[in-house]
């Protein structure tokens, strides 16, 4: 403010408020309930937020430790991974990667993190080959998530009683700890940041597990996409989890000019659509999320409060809309 | 669902208690008693459970009452206590869970809740009296293609229940009390395992009836059908 004061009028952020109040609504995070604890080994992520522009996108992903976790002191279990590269022609991609441990593995919040990372980091690498098309990476995938990234995610530095544990690793020797303790569900997006001819691009999907992607339309509506089953799917996808399953069900779909794709963890998306209607909140967002929103605003969309939805909450959305958003002709830049 | 629905999940729990006159004898009300509160207290202090679960409790005994309708336990101000009366009516029962599950299940769904398929905990000291008619009414509640609505059923029986009339009840799971333990701490104990279920089943992201293993001083039966 021009007398020198900081102005500290507006009021504290509330979660959107879906339904009737939880338990933890009126619960401050500090109460000597303890509904909010600590977790021992770290990486608790209790708000995790990345967002930038590039080419014609806007691009945020948002994940928060969920009610459970903060009641039993655990880490968040999702986790997600933005990444931007280029192909030999010098087309320009934004990789989108979303993780979601789980509940029964016992180090899967370590999973989700790792699986994430790699995966995304793989896709930059594919990406760059001189042969890089789509086919060649639907053919290609789950060869790479088997041969590359399974191996890569189960091995790290056998901790010794001198040493500390690799940053973020499971505190044991690798060989102690079964594929079942490391399982995730794994949602990739490759994205054009740049329209094609007719205003609209070819946007690469693959899944294992039930994390869904929605496209977001211009209209307001929540389209799931329909994925291919791969050769050796028996069981459906929505019970398949990485590194078990390394085959990939994938699919292309059109991101029209106006779309958001959305990658969203179960703790979200639950609560946008079920198999047939959109939910109360799904038709909340789908107007409010047509064009990107300002961070905090955005963490406090995913931060909203409905009974039963304790899980973890993940969404990671790519505008296509970047309408510019007036500012008020009161801001003012804070000044000496 | 509208487009008003939340996709909020409910979990309904309704526990089923015999209140025949032989129930006082062995000490069984008074068991149940001390347990219900505990029941209760346990169940609204967990905020997960508590906003995921309701409670019912139904009493029987010449006919069935709905002592608590389903209710978030928090809301619940006190449970109140069974009362020893008269016969074993199993029937009845079982027609009067039938209704109110029918009846909650279409009062949480109007009010846009996605609610999952009710369990039953039903506790018993004895046979049924209404032994030539009950297993009607306990067949239209549980034939899952004439009720959609169908419920888990886990059975437990005390002191003089039939482990044969409890392995037909349960359609999930049946336990019965060991000889020689005493019926009030057996009961005690089935009302802990009772809670434990409901916390554990409530506790997860996706719920799902969690099947107890056998309380302490109880063995599990072999579940046969009715025929």
């Amino acid at each position: 403010m021009s007398d020198g004061t900081i102005d500290a009028s507006s009021l504290p952020v509330a979660p959107l408020q879906v339904g009737e109040p939880s338990s933890f609504f009126n619960n401050d995070w500090w109460s000597p309930r303890d509904w909010h604890k600590l977790t021992p080994d770290g990486f608790g992520v209790d708000i995790a937020c990345e967002a930038g522009s590039i080419g014609e996108l806007a691009i945020a992903g948002v994940s928060l430790r969920g009610h459970k976790h903060r009641v039993a002191g655990q880490p968040n279990e999702d986790s997600f991974a933005i990444r931007t590269t280029t192909t030999h022609q010098g087309e320009e991609f934004v990789v989108l990667v979303l993780c979601d441990g789980l509940s029964s593995a016992s180090h899967s919040a370590y999973a989700a993190r790792r699986t994430a990372a790699l995966v995304a980091d793989l896709l930059r690498k594919i990406v760059v080959e001189e042969q890089f098309t789509y086919n060649q990476l639907e053919a290609s995938l789950g060869q790479c998530l088997k041969e590359f990234v399974a191996p890569h995610l189960t091995t790290w530095p056998a901790p010794t009683p001198e040493d500390l544990p690799a940053f973020g690793c499971p505190d044991v020797s690798p060989d102690a700890i079964a594929m079942k303790d490391l399982l995730v569900t794994l949602t990739i997006a490759l994205v054009p940041t740049r329209n094609g001819d007719k205003g609209a691009s070819e946007v690469f999907l693959a899944t294992i597990g039930d994390s869904p992607a929605f496209i977001l339309t211009s209209r307001g509506e929540w389209i799931k996409p329909s994925y291919s089953d791969t050769d050796d799917v028996v069981l459906t996808t929505a019970t398949a989890a990485f590194p078990k399953t390394t085959d990939a069900a994938w699919t292309r779909v059109m991101l029209y000019e106006g779309d958001c794709l959305c990658l969203t963890s179960d703790g979200v998306g639950n609560f946008i659509k079920n198999n047939i209607d959109t939910l109360r909140l799904g038709a909340h967002f789908a107007k409010v999320w047509q064009t990107p929103r300002d961070l905090s605003t955005l963490v406090r969309d995913v931060s909203f409060d409905l009974r039963s939805a304790d899980d973890d909450r993940t969404v990671i959305l790519c505008w296509t809309n970047r309408a510019p958003i007036e500012l008020s002709t009161t801001d003012e830049l804070v000044t000496e | 669902m509208s487009e008003t629905a939340t996709g909020e999940n409910i979990l309904p729990f309704y526990i089923v208690c015999d209140e025949s006159g032989s129930m006082e004898g062995i000490g069984g009300i008074t068991a149940i008693n001390e347990a219900l509160p505990e029941l209760h207290a346990t169940i609204a202090a967990d905020p997960l459970v508590d906003d995921k679960c309701r409670i019912g409790l139904i009493g029987f005994s010449d006919f069935a009452e709905e002592l608590v309708p389903l209710s978030r336990s928090s809301d619940i101000p006190a449970m109140p206590g069974a009362q020893a009366k008269g016969v074993t009516n199993y029937g009845e029962a079982f027609a009067l869970l039938r209704f109110v599950i029918d009846r909650d299940i279409d009062a949480l769904k109007a009010q846009g809740y996605q609610v999952y398929r009710p369990a039953v905990f039903f506790i018993t000291d004895g046979e049924p009296t209404d032994d030539q008619t009950w297993e009607a009414a306990y067949r239209a509640l549980i034939d899952k293609t004439t009720n959609r609505r169908a419920p888990n059923v886990i059975a437990f029986g005390v002191n003089g229940a039939n482990p044969t009339t409890i392995a037909k009840i349960g359609t999930v799971a049946g336990f019965v009390a060991s000889s020689g333990i005493n019926p009030g701490s057996a009961l005690r104990e089935i009302l802990k395992s009772l809670t434990n279920t409901i916390v554990t089943s409530s506790s997860s992201s996706s719920p799902q009836l969690v099947v107890p293993a056998a309380p302490d001083g109880c063995v599990a039966v072999q579940l046969q059908p009715v025929t």
